[in-house]
Protein backbone atom coordinates (compact mmCIF):
# COMPACT_ATOMS: atom_id res chain seq x y z
CA UNK A 1 0.00 0.00 0.00
CA UNK A 2 2.85 2.33 0.86
CA UNK A 3 4.51 1.64 -2.43
CA UNK A 4 1.52 2.78 -4.39
CA UNK A 5 1.34 6.00 -2.44
CA UNK A 6 4.85 7.06 -3.26
CA UNK A 7 4.47 6.61 -6.99
CA UNK A 8 1.15 7.74 -8.46
CA UNK A 9 -0.16 5.46 -11.16
CA UNK A 10 -2.75 6.28 -13.78
CA UNK A 11 -4.73 3.15 -12.97
CA UNK A 12 -6.08 1.54 -9.84
CA UNK A 13 -3.50 -1.04 -8.84
CA UNK A 14 -4.73 -4.48 -7.91
CA UNK A 15 -3.45 -6.24 -4.83
CA UNK A 16 -2.69 -9.92 -5.41
CA UNK A 17 -2.19 -12.80 -3.07
CA UNK A 18 0.53 -15.13 -4.33
CA UNK A 19 0.57 -18.62 -2.94
CA UNK A 20 3.45 -21.04 -3.40
CA UNK A 21 2.64 -24.72 -2.84
CA UNK A 22 4.70 -27.69 -1.74
CA UNK A 23 4.13 -31.46 -1.47
CA UNK A 24 1.66 -31.18 -4.30
CA UNK A 25 2.00 -32.97 -7.62
CA UNK A 26 -0.16 -31.45 -10.40
CA UNK A 27 0.13 -34.73 -12.32
CA UNK A 28 -1.23 -36.87 -9.50
CA UNK A 29 -3.16 -34.72 -7.08
CA UNK A 30 -6.68 -33.48 -7.63
CA UNK A 31 -6.95 -30.27 -9.60
CA UNK A 32 -6.62 -27.21 -7.41
CA UNK A 33 -9.12 -24.62 -8.60
CA UNK A 34 -12.38 -22.95 -7.67
CA UNK A 35 -14.15 -19.71 -6.92
CA UNK A 36 -14.65 -17.86 -3.65
CA UNK A 37 -16.70 -14.84 -2.71
CA UNK A 38 -14.76 -12.15 -0.85
CA UNK A 39 -16.22 -9.69 1.63
CA UNK A 40 -15.08 -6.53 -0.16
CA UNK A 41 -15.07 -6.01 -3.91
CA UNK A 42 -11.52 -6.34 -5.28
CA UNK A 43 -12.35 -5.01 -8.76
CA UNK A 44 -14.82 -2.16 -8.37
CA UNK A 45 -14.66 -1.19 -12.03
CA UNK A 46 -16.08 -4.50 -13.21
CA UNK A 47 -18.97 -4.02 -15.65
CA UNK A 48 -21.93 -6.37 -15.40
CA UNK A 49 -24.78 -6.46 -17.91
CA UNK A 50 -28.20 -7.89 -17.16
CA UNK A 51 -29.98 -10.02 -19.79
CA UNK A 52 -33.42 -9.71 -18.32
CA UNK A 53 -37.07 -10.49 -18.52
CA UNK A 54 -39.48 -7.56 -18.21
CA UNK A 55 -39.20 -7.35 -14.44
CA UNK A 56 -35.43 -7.49 -14.40
CA UNK A 57 -35.07 -4.97 -17.21
CA UNK A 58 -37.25 -2.54 -15.25
CA UNK A 59 -35.16 -3.08 -12.14
CA UNK A 60 -31.93 -2.61 -14.12
CA UNK A 61 -33.22 0.61 -15.66
CA UNK A 62 -34.17 1.95 -12.25
CA UNK A 63 -30.70 1.19 -10.91
CA UNK A 64 -28.70 2.48 -13.86
CA UNK A 65 -27.47 -1.01 -14.71
CA UNK A 66 -26.83 -1.88 -18.37
CA UNK A 67 -29.37 -4.41 -19.65
CA UNK A 68 -30.73 -6.17 -22.71
CA UNK A 69 -34.04 -7.94 -23.17
CA UNK A 70 -34.89 -10.97 -25.33
CA UNK A 71 -35.80 -8.76 -28.28
CA UNK A 72 -32.45 -6.99 -28.19
CA UNK A 73 -30.69 -10.36 -28.10
CA UNK A 74 -32.76 -11.67 -31.01
CA UNK A 75 -31.68 -8.62 -33.03
CA UNK A 76 -28.10 -9.89 -32.90
CA UNK A 77 -29.36 -12.68 -35.13
CA UNK A 78 -26.78 -15.10 -33.74
CA UNK A 79 -24.14 -13.13 -35.67
CA UNK A 80 -20.82 -14.32 -34.27
CA UNK A 81 -19.12 -10.95 -34.66
CA UNK A 82 -21.89 -9.10 -32.86
CA UNK A 83 -22.01 -11.63 -30.05
CA UNK A 84 -18.24 -11.39 -29.67
CA UNK A 85 -18.54 -7.62 -29.53
CA UNK A 86 -21.18 -7.89 -26.83
CA UNK A 87 -18.98 -10.28 -24.85
CA UNK A 88 -16.07 -7.85 -25.04
CA UNK A 89 -18.15 -4.92 -23.89
CA UNK A 90 -18.84 -6.33 -20.42
CA UNK A 91 -16.83 -8.24 -17.83
CA UNK A 92 -19.74 -10.48 -16.83
CA UNK A 93 -23.41 -11.14 -17.46
CA UNK A 94 -26.39 -12.08 -15.35
CA UNK A 95 -29.57 -13.47 -16.88
CA UNK A 96 -33.14 -14.11 -15.77
CA UNK A 97 -34.15 -17.76 -15.59
CA UNK A 98 -36.35 -17.59 -18.67
CA UNK A 99 -33.59 -16.00 -20.74
CA UNK A 100 -30.66 -18.04 -19.49
CA UNK A 101 -32.29 -21.19 -20.84
CA UNK A 102 -32.46 -19.67 -24.30
CA UNK A 103 -28.91 -18.37 -24.54
CA UNK A 104 -27.61 -21.16 -26.82
CA UNK A 105 -30.58 -20.69 -29.13
CA UNK A 106 -30.51 -16.88 -29.08
CA UNK A 107 -26.79 -16.27 -29.21
CA UNK A 108 -25.04 -19.51 -30.09
CA UNK A 109 -21.79 -20.40 -28.27
CA UNK A 110 -20.25 -16.92 -28.42
CA UNK A 111 -20.57 -16.18 -24.71
CA UNK A 112 -19.30 -19.69 -23.89
CA UNK A 113 -16.18 -19.10 -25.95
CA UNK A 114 -15.55 -15.73 -24.34
CA UNK A 115 -15.84 -17.28 -20.88
CA UNK A 116 -18.79 -15.01 -20.16
CA UNK A 117 -21.81 -17.24 -20.04
CA UNK A 118 -24.29 -15.48 -17.74
CA UNK A 119 -24.87 -16.39 -14.14
CA UNK A 120 -28.42 -16.93 -12.95
CA UNK A 121 -30.35 -13.92 -11.67
CA UNK A 122 -33.27 -15.05 -9.58
CA UNK A 123 -36.34 -13.10 -8.62
CA UNK A 124 -35.94 -13.40 -4.89
CA UNK A 125 -32.73 -11.41 -4.63
CA UNK A 126 -31.78 -7.76 -5.08
CA UNK A 127 -30.11 -7.16 -8.43
CA UNK A 128 -27.59 -4.72 -6.96
CA UNK A 129 -26.67 -7.24 -4.30
CA UNK A 130 -26.26 -10.02 -6.83
CA UNK A 131 -24.04 -7.81 -8.98
CA UNK A 132 -21.90 -6.97 -5.97
CA UNK A 133 -21.62 -10.70 -5.34
CA UNK A 134 -20.37 -11.25 -8.87
CA UNK A 135 -17.85 -8.44 -8.46
CA UNK A 136 -16.66 -9.90 -5.16
CA UNK A 137 -16.13 -13.40 -6.53
CA UNK A 138 -12.64 -14.45 -7.56
CA UNK A 139 -11.53 -17.51 -9.53
CA UNK A 140 -8.26 -19.32 -9.10
CA UNK A 141 -6.57 -22.23 -10.79
CA UNK A 142 -3.27 -24.01 -10.30
CA UNK A 143 -1.82 -25.34 -13.49
CA UNK A 144 1.59 -26.89 -13.98
CA UNK A 145 3.68 -24.52 -11.84
CA UNK A 146 3.37 -24.72 -8.09
CA UNK A 147 2.30 -21.14 -7.56
CA UNK A 148 -0.77 -19.13 -8.26
CA UNK A 149 -1.92 -15.59 -7.89
CA UNK A 150 -5.37 -14.20 -7.04
CA UNK A 151 -6.63 -10.64 -7.03
CA UNK A 152 -7.83 -9.95 -3.50
CA UNK A 153 -8.18 -6.19 -3.50
CA UNK A 154 -6.97 -2.84 -4.74
CA UNK A 155 -4.73 -0.12 -3.32
CA UNK A 156 -7.57 2.22 -2.38
CA UNK A 157 -9.06 -0.29 0.07
CA UNK A 158 -8.51 0.21 3.78
CA UNK A 159 -5.92 -2.06 5.38
CA UNK A 160 -8.66 -3.68 7.40
CA UNK A 161 -10.77 -4.48 4.33
CA UNK A 162 -7.74 -5.86 2.52
CA UNK A 163 -6.78 -7.93 5.55
CA UNK A 164 -10.26 -9.44 5.73
CA UNK A 165 -10.20 -10.35 2.05
CA UNK A 166 -6.75 -11.88 2.39
CA UNK A 167 -7.81 -13.84 5.46
CA UNK A 168 -10.87 -15.23 3.69
CA UNK A 169 -8.91 -16.19 0.59
CA UNK A 170 -6.14 -17.92 2.51
CA UNK A 171 -8.57 -19.91 4.63
CA UNK A 172 -10.50 -20.99 1.58
CA UNK A 173 -7.43 -22.02 -0.41
CA UNK A 174 -5.99 -23.92 2.55
CA UNK A 175 -9.31 -25.73 3.10
CA UNK A 176 -9.05 -27.15 -0.39
CA UNK A 177 -5.51 -28.43 -0.06
CA UNK A 178 -5.24 -32.07 0.95
CA UNK A 179 -2.73 -31.39 3.74
CA UNK A 180 -3.88 -27.82 4.35
CA UNK A 181 -1.03 -25.68 5.72
CA UNK A 182 1.48 -28.46 5.05
CA UNK A 183 0.91 -27.85 1.36
CA UNK A 184 1.71 -24.13 1.63
CA UNK A 185 5.30 -23.15 1.03
CA UNK A 186 4.89 -19.36 0.96
CA UNK A 187 2.43 -16.48 0.84
CA UNK A 188 3.09 -13.05 -0.58
CA UNK A 189 1.01 -10.00 -1.30
CA UNK A 190 1.86 -7.65 -4.07
CA UNK A 191 0.35 -4.59 -5.68
CA UNK A 192 0.52 -4.45 -9.49
CA UNK A 193 3.52 -2.20 -9.61
CA UNK A 194 4.94 -2.75 -6.17
CA UNK A 195 7.24 -5.21 -4.49
CA UNK A 196 6.08 -8.54 -3.17
CA UNK A 197 5.81 -8.74 0.60
CA UNK A 198 6.06 -12.08 2.35
CA UNK A 199 3.27 -13.08 4.72
CA UNK A 200 4.23 -16.68 5.39
CA UNK B 1 4.48 -40.23 -0.39
CA UNK B 2 4.71 -38.08 -3.49
CA UNK B 3 6.57 -40.95 -5.07
CA UNK B 4 3.86 -43.55 -4.44
CA UNK B 5 1.93 -44.81 -7.43
CA UNK B 6 -1.72 -43.81 -7.44
CA UNK B 7 -4.61 -45.52 -9.14
CA UNK B 8 -6.39 -42.73 -11.00
CA UNK B 9 -8.68 -44.32 -13.59
CA UNK B 10 -10.92 -47.38 -13.63
CA UNK B 11 -13.12 -49.05 -16.20
CA UNK B 12 -14.92 -52.35 -16.09
CA UNK B 13 -15.81 -54.36 -19.19
CA UNK B 14 -19.46 -54.88 -20.10
CA UNK B 15 -19.23 -58.50 -18.99
CA UNK B 16 -17.74 -57.34 -15.71
CA UNK B 17 -14.93 -59.85 -15.79
CA UNK B 18 -12.13 -57.44 -16.65
CA UNK B 19 -10.98 -54.26 -14.97
CA UNK B 20 -8.67 -51.69 -16.52
CA UNK B 21 -6.67 -49.46 -14.19
CA UNK B 22 -4.80 -46.29 -15.15
CA UNK B 23 -1.87 -45.60 -12.83
CA UNK B 24 -0.10 -42.34 -12.09
CA UNK B 25 3.19 -43.87 -13.22
CA UNK B 26 1.80 -43.78 -16.76
CA UNK B 27 0.86 -47.42 -16.95
CA UNK B 28 -2.35 -49.15 -17.96
CA UNK B 29 -3.02 -52.48 -16.25
CA UNK B 30 -5.63 -55.20 -16.61
CA UNK B 31 -7.14 -57.28 -13.82
CA UNK B 32 -9.48 -60.21 -14.00
CA UNK B 33 -12.46 -59.96 -11.66
CA UNK B 34 -13.27 -63.44 -10.39
CA UNK B 35 -16.67 -64.63 -9.20
CA UNK B 36 -15.32 -64.69 -5.67
CA UNK B 37 -14.65 -60.98 -5.92
CA UNK B 38 -10.93 -61.56 -6.10
CA UNK B 39 -8.90 -59.38 -8.41
CA UNK B 40 -6.08 -61.04 -10.31
CA UNK B 41 -3.47 -59.13 -12.26
CA UNK B 42 -3.70 -60.18 -15.88
CA UNK B 43 -1.53 -57.70 -17.72
CA UNK B 44 0.76 -55.46 -15.70
CA UNK B 45 1.69 -53.29 -18.65
CA UNK B 46 -1.00 -53.23 -21.30
CA UNK B 47 0.17 -49.71 -21.98
CA UNK B 48 3.26 -47.77 -20.95
CA UNK B 49 3.30 -44.12 -21.89
CA UNK B 50 5.45 -41.01 -21.99
CA UNK B 51 2.71 -38.82 -20.62
CA UNK B 52 0.01 -39.19 -17.99
CA UNK B 53 -3.15 -41.22 -18.52
CA UNK B 54 -6.26 -39.05 -18.71
CA UNK B 55 -9.02 -41.56 -19.38
CA UNK B 56 -9.69 -45.27 -19.62
CA UNK B 57 -12.90 -46.72 -21.06
CA UNK B 58 -14.06 -50.16 -22.08
CA UNK B 59 -16.51 -50.33 -24.96
CA UNK B 60 -20.17 -50.58 -23.97
CA UNK B 61 -21.06 -53.66 -25.99
CA UNK B 62 -17.72 -55.21 -26.78
CA UNK B 63 -15.98 -56.78 -23.78
CA UNK B 64 -12.50 -56.98 -25.29
CA UNK B 65 -12.03 -53.47 -26.63
CA UNK B 66 -10.77 -50.59 -24.57
CA UNK B 67 -9.58 -47.02 -25.20
CA UNK B 68 -7.03 -45.10 -23.21
CA UNK B 69 -6.14 -41.46 -23.75
CA UNK B 70 -2.98 -39.75 -22.59
CA UNK B 71 -2.14 -36.13 -21.90
CA UNK B 72 0.10 -35.71 -24.93
CA UNK B 73 -2.88 -36.20 -27.22
CA UNK B 74 -2.88 -39.89 -28.09
CA UNK B 75 -5.95 -42.08 -27.96
CA UNK B 76 -5.04 -45.76 -27.93
CA UNK B 77 -7.34 -48.64 -28.81
CA UNK B 78 -6.54 -52.05 -27.30
CA UNK B 79 -7.69 -55.58 -27.78
CA UNK B 80 -7.35 -57.11 -24.33
CA UNK B 81 -7.20 -60.66 -25.65
CA UNK B 82 -4.00 -60.07 -27.58
CA UNK B 83 -2.87 -57.44 -25.11
CA UNK B 84 -1.83 -55.19 -27.94
CA UNK B 85 -2.61 -51.73 -29.21
CA UNK B 86 -4.63 -52.16 -32.39
CA UNK B 87 -4.97 -48.52 -33.34
CA UNK B 88 -3.96 -45.03 -32.36
CA UNK B 89 -6.54 -42.39 -33.22
CA UNK B 90 -4.99 -39.44 -34.95
CA UNK B 91 -6.21 -35.90 -34.48
CA UNK B 92 -5.96 -34.40 -37.92
CA UNK B 93 -7.56 -31.11 -36.92
CA UNK B 94 -5.77 -27.85 -37.53
CA UNK B 95 -2.93 -26.74 -35.35
CA UNK B 96 -0.66 -28.51 -32.94
CA UNK B 97 -1.54 -31.76 -31.18
CA UNK B 98 -3.87 -30.99 -28.33
CA UNK B 99 -3.33 -31.95 -24.71
CA UNK B 100 -6.10 -34.36 -23.82
CA UNK B 101 -8.03 -34.31 -20.56
CA UNK B 102 -10.74 -36.96 -20.84
CA UNK B 103 -12.40 -39.41 -23.24
CA UNK B 104 -15.57 -41.45 -23.61
CA UNK B 105 -17.28 -43.67 -26.15
CA UNK B 106 -20.95 -43.48 -27.08
CA UNK B 107 -23.66 -46.03 -26.32
CA UNK B 108 -23.31 -47.98 -29.57
CA UNK B 109 -19.49 -47.84 -29.58
CA UNK B 110 -19.39 -45.93 -32.83
CA UNK B 111 -18.25 -42.50 -31.74
CA UNK B 112 -15.31 -41.67 -29.51
CA UNK B 113 -14.84 -38.25 -27.99
CA UNK B 114 -11.67 -36.84 -26.47
CA UNK B 115 -11.63 -33.47 -24.74
CA UNK B 116 -8.71 -31.11 -24.53
CA UNK B 117 -7.28 -28.61 -22.12
CA UNK B 118 -7.34 -24.98 -23.16
CA UNK B 119 -4.65 -24.48 -25.80
CA UNK B 120 -2.29 -21.54 -26.17
CA UNK B 121 -4.67 -19.71 -28.50
CA UNK B 122 -7.50 -19.93 -25.96
CA UNK B 123 -9.45 -22.73 -27.65
CA UNK B 124 -10.67 -25.90 -25.94
CA UNK B 125 -11.61 -28.83 -28.10
CA UNK B 126 -13.97 -31.77 -28.20
CA UNK B 127 -12.48 -34.15 -30.76
CA UNK B 128 -14.69 -36.81 -32.34
CA UNK B 129 -13.55 -40.05 -33.97
CA UNK B 130 -15.39 -42.72 -35.92
CA UNK B 131 -14.49 -45.91 -34.09
CA UNK B 132 -15.24 -48.35 -36.93
CA UNK B 133 -13.61 -46.28 -39.66
CA UNK B 134 -10.88 -45.37 -37.17
CA UNK B 135 -10.93 -41.84 -38.56
CA UNK B 136 -11.16 -38.32 -37.24
CA UNK B 137 -14.68 -36.90 -37.63
CA UNK B 138 -14.35 -33.31 -36.55
CA UNK B 139 -14.41 -31.16 -33.46
CA UNK B 140 -16.31 -28.66 -31.42
CA UNK B 141 -14.25 -25.73 -30.22
CA UNK B 142 -16.54 -22.85 -29.31
CA UNK B 143 -18.40 -24.11 -26.30
CA UNK B 144 -15.78 -23.88 -23.56
CA UNK B 145 -13.19 -21.28 -22.66
CA UNK B 146 -10.97 -23.28 -20.30
CA UNK B 147 -9.77 -26.86 -19.66
CA UNK B 148 -12.51 -29.38 -20.35
CA UNK B 149 -12.31 -31.77 -17.42
CA UNK B 150 -14.81 -34.49 -18.27
CA UNK B 151 -16.87 -35.79 -21.18
CA UNK B 152 -19.68 -38.27 -20.79
CA UNK B 153 -22.00 -39.82 -23.32
CA UNK B 154 -25.58 -40.63 -22.35
CA UNK B 155 -25.95 -44.28 -21.25
CA UNK B 156 -28.72 -45.16 -23.73
CA UNK B 157 -29.01 -42.38 -26.31
CA UNK B 158 -26.04 -42.67 -28.71
CA UNK B 159 -26.41 -39.05 -29.85
CA UNK B 160 -26.48 -37.31 -26.50
CA UNK B 161 -23.33 -36.15 -24.84
CA UNK B 162 -22.21 -33.76 -22.09
CA UNK B 163 -18.97 -31.91 -21.40
CA UNK B 164 -17.77 -30.12 -18.28
CA UNK B 165 -15.04 -27.58 -17.77
CA UNK B 166 -13.03 -25.47 -15.38
CA UNK B 167 -14.96 -22.54 -16.91
CA UNK B 168 -17.96 -23.63 -14.82
CA UNK B 169 -20.14 -24.79 -17.69
CA UNK B 170 -21.75 -28.10 -18.51
CA UNK B 171 -22.80 -28.35 -22.16
CA UNK B 172 -25.19 -30.96 -23.53
CA UNK B 173 -24.96 -31.80 -27.21
CA UNK B 174 -26.92 -33.79 -29.76
CA UNK B 175 -24.12 -34.96 -32.02
CA UNK B 176 -26.50 -36.03 -34.78
CA UNK B 177 -26.82 -32.35 -35.73
CA UNK B 178 -24.58 -30.98 -38.45
CA UNK B 179 -22.90 -28.04 -36.76
CA UNK B 180 -21.64 -27.25 -33.28
CA UNK B 181 -24.16 -24.41 -33.02
CA UNK B 182 -27.06 -26.72 -33.76
CA UNK B 183 -25.68 -29.55 -31.67
CA UNK B 184 -25.51 -27.47 -28.50
CA UNK B 185 -28.79 -28.20 -26.72
CA UNK B 186 -28.38 -26.99 -23.15
CA UNK B 187 -25.85 -25.17 -21.07
CA UNK B 188 -25.74 -25.14 -17.27
CA UNK B 189 -23.62 -22.56 -15.53
CA UNK B 190 -22.36 -24.12 -12.33
CA UNK B 191 -20.40 -20.90 -11.75
CA UNK B 192 -17.35 -22.76 -10.42
CA UNK B 193 -14.88 -25.26 -11.93
CA UNK B 194 -16.43 -28.68 -12.59
CA UNK B 195 -14.40 -31.82 -11.97
CA UNK B 196 -16.70 -34.62 -13.18
CA UNK B 197 -20.23 -35.26 -14.41
CA UNK B 198 -22.63 -38.19 -14.60
CA UNK B 199 -26.01 -39.02 -16.10
CA UNK B 200 -28.93 -40.18 -13.97
CA UNK B 201 -32.68 -40.55 -14.28
CA UNK B 202 -35.29 -39.41 -11.82
CA UNK B 203 -38.10 -41.76 -10.69
CA UNK B 204 -40.27 -40.62 -13.63
CA UNK B 205 -37.52 -41.37 -16.14
CA UNK B 206 -36.39 -37.78 -16.79
CA UNK B 207 -32.71 -37.28 -17.51
CA UNK B 208 -30.63 -35.65 -14.81
CA UNK B 209 -27.02 -34.57 -14.83
CA UNK B 210 -24.95 -34.37 -11.68
CA UNK B 211 -21.58 -32.78 -11.30
CA UNK B 212 -18.86 -32.74 -8.67
CA UNK B 213 -17.00 -29.45 -8.52
CA UNK B 214 -13.30 -28.99 -7.80
CA UNK B 215 -14.38 -27.69 -4.41
CA UNK B 216 -16.23 -30.90 -3.53
CA UNK B 217 -19.80 -29.69 -4.01
CA UNK B 218 -22.49 -31.65 -5.82
CA UNK B 219 -24.95 -30.04 -8.23
CA UNK B 220 -27.90 -31.76 -9.90
CA UNK B 221 -29.76 -30.52 -12.98
CA UNK B 222 -32.90 -31.64 -14.78
CA UNK B 223 -31.60 -31.86 -18.33
CA UNK B 224 -34.63 -30.78 -20.34
CA UNK B 225 -36.05 -28.11 -18.09
CA UNK B 226 -32.50 -26.94 -17.28
CA UNK B 227 -33.57 -26.37 -13.69
CA UNK B 228 -31.18 -26.84 -10.84
CA UNK B 229 -32.79 -29.68 -8.90
CA UNK B 230 -30.43 -29.85 -5.94
CA UNK B 231 -27.19 -28.41 -4.66
CA UNK B 232 -25.10 -29.84 -1.84
CA UNK B 233 -22.00 -27.97 -0.76
CA UNK B 234 -19.00 -29.59 0.87
CA UNK B 235 -20.28 -28.81 4.37
CA UNK B 236 -23.68 -30.39 3.66
CA UNK B 237 -22.11 -33.49 2.18
CA UNK B 238 -19.80 -33.81 5.18
CA UNK B 239 -22.76 -33.56 7.54
CA UNK B 240 -24.79 -36.06 5.55
CA UNK B 241 -21.98 -38.59 5.78
CA UNK B 242 -21.82 -38.06 9.53
CA UNK B 243 -18.36 -36.53 9.53
CA UNK B 244 -17.35 -33.22 11.08
CA UNK B 245 -14.40 -31.88 9.13
CA UNK B 246 -15.61 -30.36 5.89
CA UNK B 247 -12.10 -29.29 4.91
CA UNK B 248 -11.15 -32.96 4.65
CA UNK B 249 -14.17 -34.16 2.71
CA UNK B 250 -13.25 -35.78 -0.61
CA UNK B 251 -16.13 -36.33 -3.00
CA UNK B 252 -15.15 -39.08 -5.44
CA UNK B 253 -18.17 -39.22 -7.73
CA UNK B 254 -21.63 -40.67 -8.27
CA UNK B 255 -22.94 -44.05 -9.43
CA UNK B 256 -26.33 -45.34 -10.49
CA UNK B 257 -27.93 -48.13 -8.49
CA UNK B 258 -29.64 -49.39 -11.61
CA UNK B 259 -33.12 -49.03 -10.15
CA UNK B 260 -33.66 -45.36 -10.88
CA UNK B 261 -31.70 -43.90 -8.00
CA UNK B 262 -28.07 -43.01 -7.51
CA UNK B 263 -25.49 -42.57 -4.79
CA UNK B 264 -22.56 -40.30 -4.04
CA UNK B 265 -19.23 -41.82 -3.05
CA UNK B 266 -17.22 -39.72 -0.62
CA UNK B 267 -14.29 -40.17 1.69
CA UNK B 268 -11.83 -38.12 3.65
CA UNK B 269 -8.35 -36.72 3.09
CA UNK B 270 -7.69 -36.90 6.80
CA UNK B 271 -5.17 -39.49 7.89
CA UNK B 272 -4.62 -40.51 4.27
CA UNK B 273 -8.27 -41.45 3.91
CA UNK B 274 -8.11 -44.35 6.35
CA UNK B 275 -11.37 -45.87 7.45
CA UNK B 276 -13.56 -43.35 5.72
CA UNK B 277 -15.34 -44.31 2.54
CA UNK B 278 -19.08 -43.87 2.49
CA UNK B 279 -22.00 -43.65 0.13
CA UNK B 280 -24.93 -41.27 0.31
CA UNK B 281 -28.14 -42.20 -1.43
CA UNK B 282 -29.88 -39.39 -3.31
CA UNK B 283 -33.58 -39.28 -2.58
CA UNK B 284 -35.86 -36.41 -3.45
CA UNK B 285 -33.41 -33.56 -2.90
CA UNK B 286 -31.78 -35.20 0.11
CA UNK B 287 -28.58 -37.12 0.65
CA UNK B 288 -29.13 -40.01 3.04
CA UNK B 289 -26.47 -42.09 4.78
CA UNK B 290 -26.18 -45.36 2.94
CA UNK B 291 -23.09 -47.55 3.27
CA UNK B 292 -19.82 -47.33 5.08
CA UNK B 293 -16.97 -49.35 3.62
CA UNK B 294 -14.88 -50.47 6.52
CA UNK B 295 -11.13 -50.84 6.32
CA UNK B 296 -10.72 -48.43 3.41
CA UNK B 297 -7.03 -47.65 3.40
CA UNK B 298 -6.53 -44.78 1.02
CA UNK B 299 -7.76 -41.53 -0.39
CA UNK B 300 -10.02 -42.77 -3.17
CA UNK B 301 -9.67 -41.20 -6.60
CA UNK B 302 -11.60 -43.47 -8.95
CA UNK B 303 -14.40 -45.97 -8.64
CA UNK B 304 -16.72 -48.20 -10.64
CA UNK B 305 -19.95 -49.76 -9.51
CA UNK B 306 -21.41 -52.99 -10.84
CA UNK B 307 -25.19 -52.46 -10.79
CA UNK B 308 -25.96 -56.08 -11.59
CA UNK B 309 -23.85 -57.77 -8.93
CA UNK B 310 -23.80 -54.77 -6.62
CA UNK B 311 -20.18 -54.27 -5.85
CA UNK B 312 -17.95 -51.26 -5.77
CA UNK B 313 -14.33 -51.20 -6.90
CA UNK B 314 -12.21 -48.28 -5.80
CA UNK B 315 -8.62 -47.21 -6.26
CA UNK B 316 -6.62 -44.25 -5.06
CA UNK B 317 -3.55 -42.65 -3.66
CA UNK B 318 -1.96 -45.68 -2.02
CA UNK B 319 -2.09 -47.71 -5.23
CA UNK B 320 -4.54 -50.22 -3.82
CA UNK B 321 -7.55 -51.64 -5.69
CA UNK B 322 -10.32 -52.79 -3.43
CA UNK B 323 -13.62 -54.54 -4.17
CA UNK B 324 -16.51 -54.30 -1.73
CA UNK B 325 -19.42 -56.64 -2.24
CA UNK B 326 -22.80 -55.42 -1.11
CA UNK B 327 -25.42 -58.15 -0.81
CA UNK B 328 -28.94 -57.45 0.28
CA UNK B 329 -31.21 -60.21 1.49
CA UNK B 330 -34.34 -58.62 0.15
CA UNK B 331 -35.37 -57.46 3.58
CA UNK B 332 -34.91 -54.28 5.53
CA UNK B 333 -31.85 -55.39 7.45
CA UNK B 334 -29.18 -56.18 5.04
CA UNK B 335 -27.07 -59.25 5.59
CA UNK B 336 -24.29 -57.75 3.79
CA UNK B 337 -21.01 -59.47 3.41
CA UNK B 338 -18.22 -57.75 1.80
CA UNK B 339 -15.07 -59.25 0.55
CA UNK B 340 -12.37 -56.68 0.19
CA UNK B 341 -9.26 -57.62 -1.68
CA UNK B 342 -6.38 -55.27 -1.73
CA UNK B 343 -3.96 -55.60 -4.55
CA UNK B 344 -0.77 -53.60 -4.54
CA UNK B 345 -0.35 -52.66 -8.12
CA UNK B 346 3.39 -52.49 -8.12
CA UNK B 347 3.86 -56.12 -7.21
CA UNK B 348 2.19 -59.39 -8.02
CA UNK B 349 1.46 -60.14 -4.37
CA UNK B 350 -2.13 -60.42 -3.34
CA UNK B 351 -3.67 -60.32 0.08
CA UNK B 352 -7.10 -61.74 0.73
CA UNK B 353 -9.13 -59.90 3.33
CA UNK B 354 -12.45 -61.34 4.41
CA UNK B 355 -15.44 -60.04 6.29
CA UNK B 356 -15.20 -56.38 5.53
CA UNK B 357 -18.69 -55.23 6.19
CA UNK B 358 -20.42 -52.76 3.96
CA UNK B 359 -23.06 -51.75 6.41
CA UNK B 360 -25.56 -48.91 6.65
CA UNK B 361 -24.68 -46.24 9.19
Amino acid sequence: MKGSETKRRKFLETVELQIGLKNYDPQKDKRFSGTVKLKYIPRPKMQVCVLGDQQHCDEAKANDIPFMDAEALKKLNKNKKLVKKLAKKYDAFLASESLIKQIPRLLGPGLNKAGKFPGLLGHGESMVQKIDEVKATIKFQMKKVLCLSVAVGHVKMSTDELAQNIHLSINFLVSLLKKHWQNVRSLHIKSSMGQAQRLY
Amino acid sequence: SLKRTCGLHLSQSCQYDTLAVGLSRKELQLYRVRESGELALENGALGRYQSGIRGVKFFNGEPNSLVCCTEDGDVHLYDVRSGSEVHRFEDTSEGLKKTISSCDINQNDRVLCASSEVQKNGDSFLLFFDVRQRSYLGCYWECHSDDITHVRFHPTNPDLFASASVDGLINVFDISKLTEDDAMQYCYNVETAVDSINWHTDPTGRDLISCVTTTNDLHLYDVESQDSVALFNREEITKAMRRTSAIDCNVVGTHNYGNGSFFVLAGSNFNKGKDCLRTLRYDNKCLLPDRSFAKSKQIVRASVYNEKDQYLIATGESGLITLWQCRMDGGSDSATTAAGINSASNSLKQKLHVSHRAKPY
